[in-house]
């Protein structure tokens, strides 16, 4: 008697359980094992990595076929991040994909554009307005200067500048040196 | 820039942490003078080598670690936690447990954590757990005060010195006058079921170094170098569980304010309890702190095997403080 | 609202300035300077775009950038690259406005504020540019807004000054008592509130006394209170709570509580805007290192600061040997809530409330953390400074945010009770830009998430129906081949039928 019962209720306990699931979640894991891993990553979409974007990259890193270490805007502190959601090592940075930079935006020499529409295309975030043989801008808001408008320019009128001036990009430093029993 | 600041042209009284560990020494001179007064020259000995191994053991270790030597020896923090360890431990114990204790202290109680401000566990408690469970003869081994005091005749220090060097008491023609604190032959009498009368228990001179430790602590707190929260939770917890205690089984236990006075409870609540590293932050916590390890020791004392609980009440508590911070995180806010 | 109904301050300490601290409560007026400089930066450190050019003659009042008005008359000769009052010693574009020596002011209408609505007032504010004065030079008219929709309000006036070092309000409220009051009087009534707190430290006897005498019966709705001498009761969330009980949340601002909290100072110069007068100076008090001498200075903004120096040591010798035994660098702010600064050609800002003069000492070396919890003692907000330090130190932004971080006002208290001389409050700047850094780039992260996902799909929708196109002209070849086929068969068919019919 006392066996029926452990197998009725190990059986609602069954499809109570599955049913939960599914209604919780309409995302496989793996869709949301991509998902937080391209909550890590920075988004500029810039495809240093050799993935033509955060999320494919994303997805490569969760299937194991792409290393924490390939985003060079993301730098130390997304491969820290991605270490902690994986629960993997922390390592250095790979030189093969490029180096840290600070934050910048695309800017178009307007006097110098001649309208060709050929960086608009190859721009992630849709961040340059512009039509044939009109002089094209760069939404400065948008831009996450991923760089990749700059090869596509016929009359390299395209140039990267500081995100934020030195004032706005201050930041308080850490009082390291005071503290140095602590490291 | 570097950041800078003009305290200094302005002088505000800022108490330095070398400063508090002497204030805290301060306190602890005149009982630690009573108890070498009362239970002789093995005191000082446990004093003196204690200080100098746990000296000599964080001075290695900083070494080891590859840090300034000047200014963890400097804080002072080393030698108040070996002296609070010294006051703990029966004056008979030979040299080489006592290098077992500083070893520990210095060691397992600070270093594998990170040093000061980064262990978890009162050291001078780990020092002490560790020493009970590892020689629970000679831990638990104390001398009739009333005999073994003379300071002046050179056979008594002779005699300590064979004792201390030689870790058997039976060199020494002294086994006949070996005592048990009030709180051993109390744990005897329960164990016989035999009722208590307090003048079968050697009191003196426990009550008195209790009075001085309450003293010193008072001291303290008028200073504001420990804040009363925590002594109070566990004194008041102490007399509380103490008393239900003794409505229950009243043949069997002390008065409450004998058995307060008989243990380590008083020293512990000013000096052990307030260690500022091992307790939580916020004061809700402190006062649950307090009062868990009042009641805790009051509990261990009477149902487990050692005849005081308060280091392993205080440890236990230790290892609860991370969760008591995470608790009463925001109770100052709300 | 008497003594009794002052409800008590978590922590903070009893600092006071020296006993027998020289406080000059004259207030000198500074010569009409050369050059002016004004940065096109705000207090949220947002760069602001000009709306004029280089070459333009402006007049005083004028309204040169959003928040920026030219305090003289003269001629903007360039914008560039220069220092601001700032810890982070950068340069930023700077409109320099050479004057011309006629001090000429745009002439405004006065502003009857029983006649018009809130909305007009507000936008003579904005117009005029009034910041705070007292230390955070926040956007005074959208404060007001902020405030203003809420149905009880409280209007605080913020007089209280409490650290030890700074009395340009102590010096403001001698020297102008009944200005003050009226001020007062007046925003109290257009923001139609039966009555107004005017908080005051009681260590400011002398402009208590001063307020008292002038106080008119027609005035008594301002309810001088007079508070206990505890740093940092004049910061706001502290003040709200010692005057109203109101404990603001992390991240909450007095005016989300329905309090008005408005500098003494400020109070004058929104009055003044609605006079039609331009307010373009501020008070700046300035003192040796040990506090002990102290003088006042009516300052207009985009001074530079050498110049307010150079009078400072004309006029008191105490602080012109102050100078000679320094290193040629002043505190903005004061002794907790300042920082250095050596680029003496920066300008006074609205946030410019005091200079010390004096020698900046390196912090010591801190030791470690024992967790003795004086810090969380003096905690005017009640916060737990040990742990946010060991969460900011080993960079847990989440952590330190769960201690409440945002609600830290940087008032150095800690810092100064702290035995192992840690540098607490240089570890919250710290966190605080930090976190705010993170939160921007989130911000950005996930804009360009979307933008990046809006892309890519259309991109594969255009793929898609391209190819959709494709086929489909192809069925529609393949289509017309085929019925071509077709006719051509029934041709066949017809040619084939018509012989053998005739056969």
């Amino acid at each position: 008697m006392a066996l029926l019962w452990l197998l009725i209720f190990a059986g609602l306990c069954y499809f109570i359980g599955t049913g939960l699931a599914r209604l919780g979640n309409t995302k496989n894991h793996e869709d949301i094992l991509v998902d937080r891993i391209n909550d890590c990553l920075p988004q500029t979409q810039c495809a240093q990595c050799d993935y033509p974007g955060c999320r494919p990259y994303a997805e490569a890193i969760a299937k194991g076929e792409a290393g924490i270490n390939q985003c060079p805007p993301g730098g130390d502190n997304t491969i820290k991040a991605l270490s902690e959601l994986l629960g993997v090592e922390v390592i250095a940075l790979n030189a093969a994909h490029g180096e840290t930079k600070s934050a910048q935006v695309a800017l178009i020499d307007e006097a110098a554009c001649i309208g060709c529409t050929l960086c608009i295309p190859p721009c992630p975030v849709d961040a340059i307005v512009g039509s044939g043989k009109q002089m094209h801008t760069v939404i400065a808001e948008d831009c996450t200067g991923c760089e990749l408008c700059i090869a596509p320019c016929p009359v390299d009128c395209i140039e990267l500048v500081p995100a934020k001036p030195a004032a706005t990009a201050w930041q308080h430093p850490a009082p390291r040196q005071l503290t140095q029993h602590q490291s | 820039m570097k950041p800078t600041s003009i305290y200094q042209a302005w002088q505000y009284p800022r108490r330095s942490t070398a400063s508090i560990m002497m204030q805290v020494m301060l306190s602890l001179v005149p009982g630690t003078v009573l108890m070498m007064h009362w239970l002789g020259p093995g005191v000082l000995i446990n004093w003196v080598v204690l200080i100098a191994a746990s000296v000599l053991c964080e001075a290695t270790v900083m070494r080891l670690r590859q840090r300034s030597i000047k200014t963890a020896l400097n804080d002072g923090s080393i030698v108040l936690a070996a002296w609070l360890l010294a006051l703990c431990i029966p004056p008979s114990l030979p040299i080489s447990q006592l290098i077992v204790g500083a070893v520990t202290l210095s060691v397992l109680g600070k270093h594998v954590y990170g040093g000061l401000g980064q262990n978890p566990f009162n050291p001078a408690m780990v020092g002490y757990a560790v020493l009970l469970i590892s020689f629970p003869k000679t831990m638990t081994l104390w001398f009739d005060p009333n005999l073994a005091v003379s300071w002046t005749t050179p056979a008594v220090w002779a005699d300590w010195w064979n004792l201390k060097w030689f870790a058997n008491p039976s060199v020494a023609p002294w086994d006949s006058i070996t005592q048990a604190t009030p709180l051993d032959r109390l744990r005897e009498f329960r164990n016989q079921s035999a009722s208590v009368s307090i003048n079968s228990l050697h009191t003196s001179p426990w009550r008195e170094l209790s009075v001085a430790w309450l003293m010193g602590g008072v001291y303290l707190l008028a200073r504001g170098v420990i804040r009363w929260h925590i002594p109070v939770a566990v004194l008041t917890a102490a007399i509380i569980a103490l008393t239900v205690q003794s409505y229950l089984s009243p043949n069997t236990t002390l008065p409450v304010w004998s058995a307060m006075l008989y243990g380590g409870m008083v020293f512990g609540a000013f000096y052990v309890a307030t260690d500022p590293v091992t307790a939580p932050s916020s004061v809700r916590a402190r006062l649950l702190y307090g009062a868990s390890i009042g009641l805790l020791s009051v509990i261990l004392r009477t149902h487990s095997n050692y005849p005081e609980g308060f280091a392993f009440a205080v440890l236990l508590m230790n290892a609860s403080v991370p969760l008591l911070d995470r608790w009463f995180v925001l109770d100052k806010r709300s | 609202m008497s003594s009794s109904a002052i409800h008590a301050l978590p922590g903070g300490l009893a600092l006071s300035a020296p006993m027998d601290a020289h406080i000059d409560a004259t207030i000198h007026e500074l010569d009409l300077q050369p050059s002016y400089y004004l940065p096109l930066i705000n207090y949220s450190r947002t760069v602001l775009h000009p709306e004029v050019k280089s070459g333009d003659c402006v007049l005083g009042g004028e309204q040169l950038a959003p928040g920026v008005v030219a305090p003289t008359s003269g001629t903007l000769t360039e914008i560039r690259q220069h220092p601001w009052p700032h810890p982070s010693h950068t340069q930023v574009p700077t409109l320099v406005l050479e004057s011309d020596g006629r001090d000429e002011f745009q002439q405004f209408t006065v502003i009857d504020h029983t006649q018009v609505g809130v909305e007009e007032i507000l936008n003579r504010l904005e117009n005029s540019a009034i910041h705070g004065l007292g230390g955070a030079a926040f956007n005074t008219a959208n404060k007001i807004r902020r405030a203003y929709e809420h149905k009880n309000l409280t209007l605080i006036i913020n007089a209280v000054e409490c650290e030890p070092g700074i009395n340009c309000d102590d010096a403001l409220m001698q020297q102008h008592p009944s200005e003050v009051l009226q001020a007062c009087n007046a925003i109290r009534q257009w923001l139609r509130l039966p009555s107004a707190v005017l908080a005051i430290e009681n260590d400011k006897q002398t402009a208590i006394t001063a307020l008292r005498d002038d106080q008119t019966p027609d005035l008594t709705s301002i309810k001088i209170t007079e508070l206990p001498t505890i740093y940092p009761s004049g910061a706001e969330s502290p003040l709200v709570q010692r005057l109203t009980g109101i404990k603001l949340q992390p991240g909450e601002r007095a005016t989300d509580a329905g309090v008005l909290c408005l500098n003494v100072a400020t109070v004058l110069s929104i009055h003044d805007a609605l006079m039609g007068q331009a307010a373009v100076d501020r008070i700046v008090s300035i003192s040796t290192q040990s506090l002990q001498h102290s003088m006042n200075l009516r300052v207009r903004f985009g001074t530079p600061l050498k110049a307010v120096i150079e009078f400072a040591r004309e006029h008191n010798t105490a602080i012109e040997a102050a100078w000679r035994s320094n290193t040629q660098t002043i505190r903005i702010g004061g002794p907790l809530s300042g920082f250095a600064m050596d680029m003496l050609n920066a300008p006074v800002l609205a946030s410019t409330n005091a200079l010390i003069v004096g020698k900046e000492h390196p912090l010591n070396e801190a030791t470690a953390c024992i967790r003795c919890s004086e810090c969380a003692t003096v905690c005017p907000v009640n916060l737990l400074p040990q742990e946010l330090y060991a969460a900011a130190a080993s960079e847990q932004l989440d952590t330190a945010a769960r201690y409440s971080l945002d609600a830290c006002l940087l008032c150095g208290c800690c810092d100064l009770v702290c035995p192992a001389s840690i540098p607490l409050t240089p570890w919250f700047r710290f966190a605080k830009d930090a976190t705010r850094q993170k939160q921007q780039s989130d911000a950005a992260a996930e804009v360009a998430r979307l933008l990046s996902e809006k892309h890519s799909n259309r991109v594969q929708r255009r793929a898609i129906e391209k190819e959709q196109q494709e086929a489909a002209r192809r069925a529609a070849a393949a289509q017309r081949q085929n019925s071509a086929q077709d006719i051509k068969a029934a041709l066949t068919r017809v040619k084939n039928k018509r012989p053998g019919s005739g056969s």
